[in-house]
């Protein structure tokens, strides 16, 4: 099912981030985010923000975890699971694609497609993400009977994919 | 049989036998229909009890915990933190882990016995844990029995509160086993001696107690049984009838019916009335114990045990603070009765009627450490759950609230509320204060406060105090500008010079700067930054109020909004709550999620009740909530809040509005990073001048705040179809334009150059 291969992508996904981002030992402890910020000289003492090192490992574990409780049926479960991990990183587009793919097994279409259109604004270039987003998308506007949207979706989908 | 019946039937009845047995039918008729009426009546009173009732019973309270700590691989995190966690949740240092709930340090390791604990996704298991730091971060998970490393584990959280969820006031409630023994004996001596043995109502002891005040002169008792007092409180109004009084009577007769003793003293007392303090009424030993001594109610000593019960004849006239003589007078009386029955020694008596009221110098409210959230979790929990299902005993209940971040923020609202107050010269404790501080991607609490003193939370400012919130309106107006990229972009020309408008009164409105200068040309961005209300006016007539209104509904504004053209300077109420999640909406990027304390709740049985989800609904377009929030970015930037940069330079960028009203009345800001939002309101209770702004007042507060909370700059993400374009700098100083800087648009809409202004 779709489902299935959903769910092997996001593996794959969270692997390949995984892999990619994996520190050196010598910034290890250098915040990621912080890479992302153009630093400011500043010549007065003040605090530098705190931010967390997160491994990917970390998130892999509770993504599993939801994934596991998902594949129970258990889905209100893996929204817990899910949410733990997006307090964690909310800024990780595959988390807010997990949510929306689980919201979708719900029927809770509206959600799906909120939820989606999220991990789309925080996709960045990923591309193989965005497009399993226009999936889950057109696959909710189908739920809700708005084949014109979902066609559109399917469009979107075929562009970014 | 049937003939004689025949025959007397062919008897003519004499007129007066027929007239006395009509009269006999009718009255039987009517006594039947009055039986009937009467019983049906009991009946629905009988319902009306048990359902009132059940409701109030004072059983086993819920239990409230805090968000639990979560230490995974990489954390920021460090020794001592942890350790002073431990510590908070009742860990003991030991050299040998024995058992959970112990810890001990090792060089860089703490190593301790995790207790379990259940949570919504599963069950943390009991194990022993070392935890080892590298510098600031978490830098390895290990199960000491069986040596797997482990990503991530979390803390049992910490109990912040127990409360009946349905219940409405915030009253200190007591469980019967917490209850002073001298407190029931107090009680049953003054109020009612037969409490044990009658079924509600005590004939006996009305008859006593016309005796003694007949023969003391005076009236020493009452004749109300507890459990009569009880119905009073519980069900009936003030009014002194007959009727009532038989309603009374009824009522106590069948709840002593129903209840066991122990139930219903439970309920007497922690509904009884004690007091009242301006609109509140303070209700139970618990409340009336930290209302006049600030302490538990368990830690009362026998005199001020006797002078609470004592109050309930009449809790104004033997008001300690106002009447303390008749007060004593009252206690001793109390003490006497309780000699007389043996209850206490000759010598206690004495050492009690020697000592004086020592009641505290001000009232206070609650020992519990964060009254204003568990004020807020009690309403999320009757929005978010069935009524049914909240009155189960024992519930458990897991909220938001960070308990670090919200001792952080008192002590730091502690500090600048002082310096404020001097620097407008006004006395101590002047100035009031309202914070929220929630993450701004799942709209959870993290801390709240509706009072710069905790202990003093009569008044929930931060969720009702709704007061205009000027220019923090303002974002609304130049978002639903910028819906129409055709029409307005970041650096669009506002006209700044002097309007007039003649309201639906009759009446002319003359809006001014704040300076009152009037600038002719600025661009959109600057206008917004530096809080210009000329320029914002005829932007938001140009855009039109309902468009106003209906960007203000999207940003999750549910009351009542005012169509009138002030509206677009801020003529709208809001409670620092409510401001929270308009701009949630926007720093989230226009998902709005619902603002929410209650992660999960759990019966007695561990089963979860239905469960709030993250609830997220999209309600602005990605990239007009971008374009906005890029404006806030400015308005630190160069704008009103730009001292924000000036302190926290390593923190930028950041987000954030000031708000002011007419006369300085209200002080606001709002403002957002990454991952926090927080909204502060400094103004005084009576409404009257603050000699403060937005910046120099609710500003303040809001810094001296994030000094300490250090929030993760704003990642400003633009989405697909926002392009960033080179231009001629407009922002500091204003007209220079010697540099170039990048401004985002919508795609296809940026200008090719613009006017240097």
């Amino acid at each position: 099912m779709n489902m299935n291969k959903c769910l092997y992508i996001v593996v794959c996904l969270i692997t390949l981030s995984a892999c990619s981002q994996q520190p050196t030992k010598s910034e290890a402890l250098i915040p990621v985010e912080e890479r992302y910020v153009p630093a400011e000289s500043s010549t007065t003492a003040s605090p530098a923000y705190s931010v967390d090192n997160v491994q990917p490992t970390v998130i892999a574990t509770l993504v599993d975890e939801a994934n596991a409780h998902a594949a129970a049926g258990n889905t209100d479960k893996a929204i817990a699971s899910l949410e733990r991990a997006l307090r964690i990183e909310p800024k990780n587009a595959l988390l807010w694609h997990r949510f929306a793919a689980i919201r979708l097994q719900q029927h809770n279409w509206q959600q799906a497609i909120a939820l989606a259109r999220k991990s789309n604004a925080l996709a960045n270039d990923n591309t193989a993400l965005k497009s399993q987003n226009w999936s889950i998308i057109a696959r909710a506007y189908e739920g809700l009977g708005d084949l014109e949207k979902a066609k559109e979706a399917r469009q979107r989908q075929r562009l970014t994919g | 049989m049937p003939r004689k019946k025949k025959a007397s039937r062919k008897k003519r009845p004499s007129r007066k036998s027929t007239l006395k047995s009509y009269l006999k039918r009718w009255i039987w008729q009517l006594l039947v229909i009055g039986v009937c009426v009467f019983l049906s009546y009991c009946v629905w009173l009988d319902y009306q009890i048990k359902k009132e009732f059940e409701g109030k019973r004072w059983s086993i309270p819920a239990r409230v915990y805090a968000q639990p700590t979560e230490l995974y691989i990489g954390r920021h995190y460090d020794q001592n933190k942890l350790v002073t966690k431990l510590k908070e949740l009742g860990y003991k240092p030991v050299r040998m882990l024995q058992g959970p709930g112990q810890y001990g340090v090792n060089n860089d390791l703490v190593n301790f016995y995790l207790r379990d604990f259940s949570y919504w996704d599963g069950n943390e298991e009991s194990k022993k844990i070392s935890v080892r730091f590298t510098q600031q971060y978490v830098a390895s998970i290990t199960d000491l029995d069986t040596g797997k490393k482990l990503q991530i584990i979390r803390l049992e959280p910490v109990l912040i509160g127990k409360i009946f969820p349905l219940h409405d006031e915030d009253r200190v409630l007591v469980h019967l086993n917490d209850v002073p023994e001298t407190l029931v004996d107090a009680l049953i001596a003054i109020e009612d001696r037969n409490f044990y043995q009658h079924h509600g109502i005590d004939p006996k002891g009305i008859l006593r107690s016309l005796f003694v005040n007949i023969v003391s002169g005076k009236i020493a008792q009452g004749g109300s049984t507890l459990t009569q007092q009880l119905v009073k409180n519980l069900f009936l109004t003030r009014e002194r009838t007959y009727t009532r009084k038989i309603n009374e009577m009824l009522m106590a007769l069948m709840l002593d019916y129903h209840y066991s003793k122990e139930s219903i003293l439970a309920a007497y007392v922690n509904e009884i009335f004690l007091g009242q303090h301006g609109a509140r009424a303070i209700h139970g030993f618990g409340t009336a114990a930290e209302f006049y001594f600030s302490r538990p109610l368990n830690e009362l000593n026998l005199e001020q045990v006797a002078l609470l019960v004592g109050m309930i004849k009449g809790p104004s006239y033997y008001n300690p603070r106002r009447h303390p003589e008749r007060a004593r007078q009252r206690r001793d009386l109390v003490l006497d009765a309780m000699l007389e029955l043996d209850y206490i020694s000759a010598a206690q008596h004495e050492r009690s009627t020697k000592r004086s009221l020592r009641i505290s110098d001000k009232p206070s409210w609650s020992s519990a450490k964060y009254p204003a959230f568990l004020d807020l979790v009690r309403r999320h929990l009757r929005r978010d759950y069935e009524n049914t299902d909240l009155r189960n005993e024992g519930l458990k209940i897991h909220t938001t609230l960070d308990t670090e971040m919200q001792d952080t923020v008192e002590r730091s609202v502690q500090v600048s509320l002082q310096r404020l107050d001097s620097l407008a010269n006004f006395k101590p404790d002047t100035l009031e204060t309202a914070v929220v501080i929630a993450s701004q991607n799942d709209g959870e609490v993290m801390a709240l406060l509706g009072d710069r003193d905790r202990n003093q939370n009569a008044f929930n400012r931060a969720l009702d105090a709704k007061r205009p919130i000027g220019s923090l309106i303002k974002p609304a107006i130049y978002l639903t500008a910028l819906e129409s990229p055709g029409k307005y972009h970041v650096l669009t020309a506002l006209d700044d010079s002097p309007v007039s408008l003649v309201q639906d009164n009759g009446r002319t409105w003359t809006p001014r700067n704040y300076d009152n200068l009037t600038r002719g040309k600025v661009p959109l961005l600057r206008s917004l930054a530096k809080s210009y209300n000329l320029s914002t006016v005829r932007l938001g007539l140009d855009v039109g109020l309902e468009r106003v209104i209906k960007t203000l509904r999207n940003l999750g504004i549910s009351g009542d909004i005012p169509r009138v053209p002030a509206l677009l300077l801020g003529a709208l109420d809001l409670s620092p709550y409510e401001v929270t999640q308009m701009y949630q909406t926007i720093a989230s990027g226009g998902l709005q999620v619902p603002l929410k304390t209650v992660r999960a709740v759990f019966d007695s049985e561990g089963q979860p009740l239905k469960k709030y989800d993250l609830q997220v609904r999209e309600y602005l377009k990605p990239e007009d909530a971008f374009l906005t929030q890029y404006l806030l970015t400015q308005v630190v930037e160069q704008g009103t809040a730009a001292r924000l940069k000036r302190e926290l330079p390593s923190l930028m960028p950041l987000a954030g509005k000031t708000g002011t009203t007419n006369d300085l009345r209200d002080t606001w800001f709002a403002g957002f990073g990454d991952r926090l939002l927080g909204v502060v309101w400094v103004g005084r209770d009576d409404n009257s001048p603050t000699k403060l702004t937005g910046s120099t007042g609710a500003m303040q507060v809001w810094l001296g705040i994030m000094k300490q909370l250090k929030p993760v700059p704003l990642m400003l993400l633009p989405p697909e179809n926002i392009e960033w374009q080179s231009l001629p700098d407009l922002g500091n100083p204003p007209g220079s334009c010697s540099q170039r800087a990048n401004y985002p648009f919508v795609k296809g809409t940026a200008p090719r150059t613009v006017n240097c202004f």
